[in-house]
């Protein structure tokens, strides 16, 4: 009887011991963000007015200038990049001019002056890492007695990347 | 009895992307228009002086300077310019006979200018096709003789930029 007895207590002595304190658990959480960009500006025409090339040998745009935000995620330490490319040099029907008649100063962190060109993409700004960037660029047209007469056209086409 | 307690760590994981390699991640076209007119300007300077001479020894006289003439024109390519020059009377000053406006010559600069004798109808300058800006030199003469009167006398010269 008395084994009995002593078996019984040493049973309970090792039973878990009610729960008190703060309970702990865990859970894993998987967030995957991918590569997002968008560019956008404030004008997406300019024109260049008639002028007399010795009274405006350099003929800014109108609008003055163009505000351009550029939002972009990235990996850390990431290169991002905005570059700018004509499609042709200056157009009129047959008679062209060269599309690097066409520079732009550059206002804002990151963004760089630059000259317009329809063979290379010409960088506009650069940056480290995912962001919001704003600048703008303020355009303008070389005026020279040689250009023949007409009304000149190119697109500029602006692109964002990043790795 | 020992028990083991393992704890999972909750991880957020980025997506990382190659180094080195951009990606275009988007893009946006901006168009530029511009308007180039027609537009002509001719500017003349210089003084043409010719000092007194003695007719035996300087039968031509040579102005103190030459006369600089700028013509700028913005004309479709296949466009005709021309510069002239004319009297503006048969004799320097007009009313008189004494000194004859064809006793000017003049040698030029280099193409497309020219040298000629002066009249009192147009006389080519300066020639070309398309839109240019040009720059040249006039070098005038006056023939020298002891018909001419003594004192100061003038002239006036009439440049023209022009196309056919």
């Amino acid at each position: 009887m008395r084994f009995e007895s002593i078996l019984a207590f040493v049973l309970l002595a090792q039973a878990p011991a009610p729960a008190s304190g703060p309970q702990v658990a865990s859970a894993t959480l998987n967030l995957n963000l991918g590569s997002h960009a968008r560019l956008s500006f404030s004008a997406t025409a300019l024109t260049f007015p008639n002028a007399d090339p010795d009274l405006t040998p350099q003929v800014s745009s109108v609008p003055d200038s163009i505000a351009i935000t550029a939002k972009a995620r990235t990996t850390r330490n990431g290169q991002i990049t905005v570059t700018v490319q004509s499609t042709d040099d200056l157009r009129s029907g047959v008679t062209t001019l060269p599309a690097s008649l066409i520079t732009w100063g550059a206002q804002g962190a990151g963004f760089l002056p630059g000259a317009l060109s329809a063979s290379t993409a010409e960088l506009v700004g650069a940056w480290t890492g995912s962001g919001v960037r704003t600048g703008s660029q303020t355009f303008s047209f070389r005026n020279e007695w040689t250009h023949p007469p007409g009304t000149y056209s190119l697109t500029l086409v602006y692109t964002i990347s990043a790795p | 009895m020992k028990r083991t307690l393992c704890m999972t760590a909750a991880a957020v994981l980025l997506s990382a992307g190659v180094a080195g390699a951009q990606t275009t991640l988007g893009s946006q076209n901006v168009t530029a228009t511009a308007f180039v007119g027609n537009q002509a300007r001719l500017t003349v300077t210089g003084t043409v002086t010719f000092p007194d001479s003695d007719p035996d020894t300087v039968p031509s006289i040579p102005a103190t300077g030459p006369v600089s003439v700028a013509a700028r024109a913005r004309v479709a390519p296949s466009t005709q310019l021309d510069v002239t020059v004319r009297a503006g009377s048969s004799f320097f000053d007009p009313g008189t006979d004494s000194i004859p406006a064809t006793a000017l010559s003049w040698t030029a600069s280099g193409a497309p200018f020219v040298g000629g004798s002066m009249a009192t109808t147009d006389q080519s300058v300066a020639t070309w096709t398309g839109p240019a800006n040009q720059t040249g030199d006039q070098n005038y003469s006056l023939t020298n003789a002891w018909t001419y009167v003594p004192g100061t006398h003038n002239l006036t010269l009439i440049y023209t930029l022009s196309t056919p």
